[in-house]
């Protein structure tokens, strides 16, 4: 059985060597540098000057060429670090914004496909375990791990070696969030370095340790999601929160939703409470408008916004993201139910449209999705008001003939700009909005 | 585009040098080493003695009337940033806005010189499409503008026509060689007509131009630091500067920068220059070749 694996091995090894020796030059992956946004709206320059040649070894941050757009004469600056493959223009030529301006054959952590190849593949029958790159096809991975320019670029950045990453996707392919999960992980999974790791059943001693530390700070660079995060907090600092919080009964909704639940299905809809929610804050917003508006720059203006565009927190693979739906004032509970559903899916896939995220003008976070009850949101500048709906609980309270009874409670915790909102409106909107989740019949009465 | 807050911090610099070239090299100086985001913009702004100011992608033997120049003790200069063909001299003002990428917006620092001196003078200055200032009526150009854009970084320089003597300036920017040379290099638009502040408001001046820029200016930020500079004694004592002033006044800047050309002699026979040099030669390019 182990010869024969050892035999299937050896014979993949010779083939693979065959492989390896003709085809070096391919296992390094080739990047296109792209013309970056020059702003000012514009789409096109003239390169006046290359700094760089075609093989030509380029560090990041060195010049690449200067271009021309009208007046400004600028200097672009490479991303990456390697060997200049291609020039895509002529001096004098125009370069369109977006597009390749050289190729760069990047400088990346693939193994290279000499002596150690053989050897780690041997070993592979023997130890299955081991840290090399390995994936079920391991065949196509030895001496190559597959990732996009885009991932190793990552994993440049944090000095990762793709090949201790575990790569989920096809092929054994290292992807995005096979790095990012590394980047977490590291500290919990590392073999090699600690030594403290018990594996005997005695009990531990509690003589003299000495605690090293078991590996250094890993930086986690902000990116993406959490940067636009960083900066809308930054902001929403400015505003002077204060909160007002209530418990709602939700026995009604959860009735009704109930009732509901086959409609929906028919109707191909996802229903949770949110499309409630939404639309409970949609039609109180109608008699408070002054919750659902926008403050300008200079806090001459507050504006009451008359679409309802009410956002939603995400939790997304990436982060935080705050999609809003448009209209809440003209849908239906069943149609903000479906628009909530494609943000969702959208949302998971890290697809939301930059449509989605502008122009909301209220804002509602269902942490009681995750759970908690009462919570202190942050206004969404320029937004003036937020809402965080905490978990919906069965929590004992007495009934109009003074006897205990279970109910479904849900916590609901406003905060809003006190610039700009008293808290005696705050309370008169939580107020109504109560009214609609208690009573839905109300709501049903506003049908048009 | 452009974003609407300006930020908190800004310094002016009022440079007491009147060397073109020191200026210049100070300027590109602290283009690369003034870290914008942290340590806020910066408005730089000086005047020289009589100088022509090419762009950075320009041909000196195409945009100066080189001898003439010569005799008459006007500096050729060739800056860093892109553009059109200048003529400076003591009655012009030199205005330069350093900030990041993200806010560099000519548009904008356009509109608040051209207000400022409005209300300062009885002048009427409109920025145009091209980004240069004329002075209404007659839509005579008084400032042109250039920019240069590097490692998130950007600056937008700008001349300002106090007083000036427009047939010297006419003179200087007339080549007779400007239809003998064939190449790339951005071309210098002539403006249909040329004017300076004094000729509609005799008070005008350089010194009070740059009050009032310099007021306007402050407005915009929570915290803004006037400096004088002693720019030449700045290039002295600064090894880096000195540098970037030494590059500037070499001739392989200046000339050798030129992108590659074709001349046309007068016995029309053509020749061929690539970095100022004759081609396959080491020889200088010079019209009497």
């Amino acid at each position: 059985m182990m010869a024969a694996r050892l035999l299937g091995t050896s014979s993949r090894i010779f083939k693979l060597n065959k492989h390896l020796h003709t085809s070096k030059v391919a296992f390094m992956p080739v990047v296109q540098f792209k013309l970056s946004d020059i702003g000012e709206g514009i789409a096109e320059v003239q390169v006046k000057e290359w700094y760089v040649k075609e093989g030509d070894t380029i560090s990041q941050f060195d010049k690449v060429c200067e271009v021309q757009s009208d007046k400004a004469a600028v200097t672009i600056s490479c991303r990456y670090d390697g060997i200049v493959k291609k020039l895509y223009h002529e001096v004098d030529g125009m370069a369109r914004v977006g597009q390749a301006l050289i190729d760069v054959e990047i400088e990346g952590n693939v193994e290279e496909p000499e002596q150690p190849k053989k050897e780690a593949a041997s070993s592979s029958p023997e130890a299955p375990k081991s840290s090399a790159p390995k994936a079920p096809e391991s065949a196509h991975s030895e001496g190559k791990v597959l990732a996009t320019p885009a991932v190793r670029r990552i994993a440049i950045e944090n000095k990762i070696k793709l090949a201790e990453v575990r790569g989920t996707g096809k092929d054994g392919r290292v992807l995005k969030e096979d790095v990012l999960k590394f980047l977490g992980q590291v500290p919990a999974d590392h073999t090699s370095g600690s030594t403290n790791i018990r594996t005997t059943h005695q009990a531990p001693q509690p003589s003299s340790k000495s605690y090293e530390p078991l590996k250094e700070d890993v930086a986690v660079p902000i990116r993406g999601y959490t940067r636009a995060m960083v900066k809308t907090m930054t902001e929403a600092l400015k505003i002077p929160h204060f909160g007002y919080n209530d418990e709602i009964n939700v026995d009604s909704l959860v009735k009704y939703r109930a009732e509901l639940k086959e409609f929906a299905k028919e109707r191909h809809i996802k229903l949770s409470y949110m499309p409630f929610f939404i639309k409970a804050a949609s039609l109180a917003l109608l008699e408070y408008p002054s919750l659902n508006s926008t403050t300008d720059e200079k806090m001459e203006n507050v504006i009451h916004k008359a679409s309802h565009n009410i956002c939603l927190a995400m939790d997304t693979p990436g982060g935080l993201v705050v999609p809003n739906i448009k209209n809440c004032e003209q849908r239906s509970i069943f149609e903000i139910a479906q628009e909530l559903n494609r943000l969702l899916e959208a949302g998971k896939k890290q697809q939301i449209k930059r449509e989605d995220l502008i122009d909301g003008t209220f804002s509602l976070s269902n942490i009681g999705n995750i759970g908690g009850t009462y919570a202190s949101p942050v206004v969404f500048p320029p937004q003036v008001a937020i809402g965080a709906i905490g978990k919906i609980e069965k929590l004992p309270r007495f009934d109009k003939h003074d006897n205990v009874i279970p109910v479904n409670i849900m916590k609901v915790s406003w905060c809003a700009d006190h610039r700009v909102v008293d808290g005696a409106t705050m309370a008169r909107f939580s107020n109504r909005w109560k009214f609609y989740l208690e009573h839905p019949s109300a709501m049903l009465a506003q049908l048009k | 585009m452009c974003s609407i807050s300006r930020g908190k911090l800004s310094t002016v610099l009022k440079s007491t040098s009147s060397c073109i070239f020191e200026n210049l090299a100070y300027e590109e100086h602290i283009f690369r080493t003034h870290n914008v985001a942290q340590n806020g913009e910066i408005l730089l702004m000086w005047s020289n003695r009589p100088a022509v100011v090419i762009g950075r992608h320009q041909n000196p033997w195409i945009e100066v009337n080189i001898p003439y120049a010569n005799k008459n003790n006007i500096q050729i200069v060739r800056r860093h940033s892109g553009g059109g063909t200048v003529y400076h001299d003591l009655g012009n003002l030199n205005i330069s806005l350093l900030t990041t990428h993200a806010q560099h917006c000519r548009p904008k620092n356009l509109k608040f010189i051209s207000d400022a001196l409005n209300q300062q003078f009885s002048v009427k200055i409109v920025p145009n499409k091209r980004d240069d200032m004329e002075l209404h009526p007659g839509e005579r150009k008084c400032s042109g503008t250039a920019a240069r854009i590097a490692r998130g970084q950007a600056y937008h320089h700008l001349t300002l026509l106090v007083g000036a003597d427009l047939q010297v300036l006419s003179k200087s920017l007339k080549s007779p060689w400007r239809d003998k040379i064939e190449s790339n290099a951005t071309r210098s638009v002539r403006a249909p007509a040329v004017g300076f502040l004094k000729q509609d408001d005799a008070n005008a001046n350089v010194e009070q131009s740059k009050l009032a820029i310099v007021e306007a200016y402050r407005k915009l930020f929570e915290e803004s630091h006037i400096k004088t500079v002693n720019v030449a004694e700045e290039v002295k004592k600064n090894a880096e500067i000195s540098k970037i002033f030494d590059e500037l006044k070499a001739w392989k800047w200046i000339y050798g920068k030129s992108p590659k050309f074709q001349y046309s002699r007068e016995n029309k026979s053509i020749i061929e220059v690539k970095d100022g040099l004759v081609l396959d030669t080491n020889q200088q390019f010079s019209p009497d070749l």
